[in-house]
């Protein structure tokens, strides 16, 4: 009964758990099921889901990034002086895209030498990439980026749709595509799943590495274009919470530490259900170090829930595995 | 007749859906080496577990020295005697050898803190009842495998061991060590040690057991006198019928050469030289550390190499990644299937198709249909029992988890294929299936280089064999001088 319930937790467990918020909010907080608020939390979720398509490449590949955020925000400050200096947007977005997966192919590269926990090793390019964007962006928060750029976030679909919905959208399902159904997305998952199995079978594992940081810096990229589009500013301390939030929706979404499980649209879902929680609770008014408790503690219970999913699994496999040996001899 | 030390009677365990111990009887009598063999899932690990008091069993009793237990638990089985050496070991490598021994046990003369000093004479005093030289005072990481081994024999002694049970214990050492291993069991044969030895090898049974015993689906089938019988009727007990262990024959004669090394060197290997022909299954046998799976790797481009030349099919090739080589058409089968072979958590499909997806795909996307057909043919060619192709992997038992790695290695259509250890751990109805395909691939022109740790499997199986040593080729023979002998003459060169 319990392996039951726990198996289909997996499959439509953060559906549940959206479905429960949304409904609590609605009860108690008249302001959260309005349009714009709705549109306000996807706006959101679709920034910083775009860099988290990103994460779950890296993740999935049994690496994990935690420079993520000041990646994404070296990019805001960049794409700010450019569209500042005239350069002409579709050449902003290609060189913000571009320096994002240079920045992010340099964890790659250093994982693949330095053979170290790519924990530590994001944690100090983390540093770097933070005191570069400050050191570009003066220490300020640079106001007023101009139309020509933010027109991207502003312009909307049938009247009412901004457009960053349907652009996140399009970055994700090409995501979620790369991952299901590419042959490159298999060898992300075989990468994160037994690394040296992948090299035996034929896989040039570094190579893999170096691409598979590349294509998720992209995504960095692409989110500090959301990022600068939205908000009409460059920040070198935009990014600070992205790692923490990515790391918890990821693994809300089932992509565990470790890699070679999970899927993309696990880590958005997962994405939403907490941008949902933070939405919901400052509207009733609940102050932002409770709300970090709750946050807290949902991974708590995520990961909970996850190792009873592994014992559970385990155990029916360990049946099956018996039943098969028997049916073999 | 010597009396019983320990008498297992009517044990039945089941599992959900399954018997794996069904009403199992069995006596070992005190000083006496027995073997128990079976096929996998035949329900060896089960009964030792209950022995041991890991698991409860359903019903049945176990006694133990005269007295009676319908349970035991793991504390009460080792007070009582019974030690375990797993092929695993349960130790610390971070510690010291005396600690470990001593780990969880008070020393006599102690109060309150370690006395090192005592630790230490009393583990040197516990090495010298095997007849080994122990320092208790260096750290565990710095011994090699078989001096952990030892250790953990070692462990057992100083719980006053009667009944010592041994897994698989030979498998992580090399022929001289096993030598050594043997001796020691002889040791605390003399002292009185009752031993249970489980074993895939049967050459090792009939070296060191004085009877041995036979399960077959989670039934005891039957005990015999180790003199009394030999290896086919043994095997034919466990398999329940009659399988003849034979090597298939050679029809088509070997083409043309495919692959030259010259003098290659790396990290183990110094200078090995050979040739491969087309459909030829050229052996590797030597002495563990004599550089054959780093010669292997050498070959595959997953190693460095510090110099000499490979030609294939007479071209100059320099891999510098397993993708090259796999491109060029050479596949691996590794040596250790559970860590390098398999992805337990993903699919039969999944894992047969990982190496050959690129080719799979259109556009970079994975074409489905054709992935499932790829991996039905290769399923049904290994025939791999299994309901269904997604099931996954680390349900499968470990002879259909080879089955599913060389799947993967022949769905990349390779022209070279390397074995390495092909049959370790499995049992003898999926190693008959492995040395039927790998003599059928020769037939069909596939080149094969094998290494193997089982002389009559590479003298069964090769067409020539090259013996490695410290690194070195010290020669490579043909068939009509193929002996055991022989191979370990030149193996044992230095």
């Amino acid at each position: 009964m319990m392996d039951k319930v726990l198996k289909a937790w997996q499959k439509i467990g953060m559906f549940v758990v959206l479905l429960i918020l949304v409904v609590f909010f609605s009860l108690t907080s008249d302001k959260f099921m309005t349009t714009s608020n709705i549109l306000n939390i996807l706006r959101q979720v679709s920034v910083v889901g775009t860099a988290g398509v990103g994460v779950s490449f890296v993740m999935i590949s049994g690496s994990t990034d935690l420079s993520v955020g000041s990646i994404v925000a070296l990019c805001t400050v960049i794409i700010y002086k450019l569209v500042m200096a005239g350069v002409p947007v579709p050449i902003v977005c290609l060189i913000a895209i571009l320096i994002a997966a240079s920045c992010s192919v340099i964890n790659g590269i250093l994982a693949n030498t330095l053979q170290t926990h790519p924990f530590a090793l994001t944690l100090a390019m983390s540093n770097v990439w933070t005191g570069v964007a400050m050191l570009a962006c003066g220490g300020v928060v640079l106001f007023g980026l101009s139309e020509k750029f933010t027109i991207i976030a502003k312009y909307q679909i049938f009247g009412a749709i901004p457009s960053l919905i349907p652009i996140f959208s399009f970055l994700a399902m090409i995501g979620i595509f790369v991952l299901s159904r590419s042959y490159f997305g298999r060898r992300v998952y075989a990468l994160g799943g037994n690394p040296e199995a992948a090299r035996l079978a034929g896989i040039d594992t570094k190579k893999m590495t170096i691409l598979t940081h590349a294509l998720a810096g992209a995504f960095y990229g692409a989110a500090a274009i959301l990022y600068c589009a939205r908000t009409a500013t460059g920040d070198g301390m935009s990014g600070t919470s992205y790692a923490y939030d990515l790391i918890t929706a990821a693994n809300l979404g089932g992509i565990t530490i470790g890699g070679g499980s999970g899927h993309a649209y696990g880590a958005i879902l997962g994405l939403i259900v907490l941008q949902v929680l933070t939405n919901g609770l400052t509207l009733l008014g609940v102050s932002e170090f409770y709300q970090r408790i709750a946050k807290g503690l949902i991974l708590i219970g995520a990961l909970t829930i996850a190792m009873a999913q592994r014992k559970s699994a385990n155990r029916t496999d360990k049946e099956i595995a018996m039943i098969k040996d028997k049916k073999d001899n | 007749m010597k009396e019983d030390l320990l008498t297992v009677r009517g044990i039945t365990k089941t599992y959900p859906g399954v018997i794996a111990l069904n009403n199992v009887s069995m006596s070992f009598r005190k000083g006496e080496v027995h073997g128990i063999v079976g096929e996998n899932g035949a329900g060896k690990s089960t009964l030792i577990k209950t022995i041991t008091g890991a698991i409860v069993p359903d019903s049945g009793e176990i006694i133990f020295d005269g007295k009676t237990y319908d349970r035991l638990d793991p504390i009460a089985a080792i007070s009582i005697g019974i030690g375990v050496v797993y092929q695993e070991f349960n130790l610390i490598p971070g510690l010291t050898v005396a600690e470990n021994v001593f780990l969880g046990k008070k020393v006599e003369g102690t109060k309150y803190l370690a006395d090192f000093k005592t630790m230490n004479r009393r583990t040197k005093e516990l090495g010298e009842r095997i007849g080994v030289k122990l320092d208790g005072s260096k750290r565990l990481w710095e011994l090699s495998v078989a001096q952990q081994q030892i250790v953990e024999i070692t462990r057992a002694l100083a719980e006053n061991v009667k009944l010592l049970i041994m897994d698989e214990p030979s498998a992580p050492l090399t022929n001289v060590e096993i030598e050594k291993m043997f001796e020691i069991i002889k040791m605390l044969k003399e002292q009185g040690v009752t031993i249970i030895y489980i074993s895939h090898r049967m050459d090792e049974i009939f070296r060191i057991t004085d009877r041995v015993s036979v399960m077959m689906d989670g039934k005891y089938i039957n005990t015999v006198n180790t003199c009394d019988t030999n290896r086919q009727q043994l095997i034919n007990m466990m398999v329940g019928r009659e399988l003849k262990e034979t090597f298939p024959e050679r029809i088509t004669p070997v083409g043309e050469e495919v692959l030259r090394a010259e003098h290659l060197s790396g990290k183990g290997v110094r200078d090995v030289s050979f040739t491969l022909h087309k459909g030829e299954i050229l052996g590797f046998a030597g002495l563990m550390g004599c550089g054959r799976t780093e010669t292997m790797e050498l070959i595959f481009g997953a190693r460095e190499r510090y110099g000499g030349e490979l030609y294939l099919k007479g071209k100059k090739v320099n891999f510098r990644n397993t993708e090259q080589a796999l491109n060029s058409g050479i596949a691996l089968v590794p040596e250790d299937r559970k860590g390098h072979g398999i992805f337990p958590d993903k699919s039969i499909k999944w894992n047969s198709t990982i190496s050959c997806i690129k080719a799979l795909s259109k556009f970079g996307v994975v074409n489905l249909k054709k992935e499932k057909e790829t991996a039905k043919t290769y399923i049904d060619a290994m025939r791999i029992k299994t309901p269904s192709d997604e099931q996954l992997v680390k349900n499968l038992s470990g002879g259909n988890q080879q089955k599913v790695v060389v799947a993967k290695v022949l769905a990349t259509k390779a022209d070279i294929i390397i074995f390495d250890e092909p049959t370790r751990g499995i049992d003898v109805g999926a190693k008959q299936e492995i040395y039927a395909l790998i003599r059928q691939l020769a037939e069909t022109g596939i080149s094969v280089l094998m290494i193997s740790s089982e002389l009559e499997e590479v003298i069964g199986l090769s067409d020539r064999i090259v013996v490695l040593s410290h690194g070195k080729v010290t020669t490579i023979l043909e068939q009509k001088d193929f002996a055991q002998t022989t191979i370990l003459d030149y193996a044992s060169m230095a």
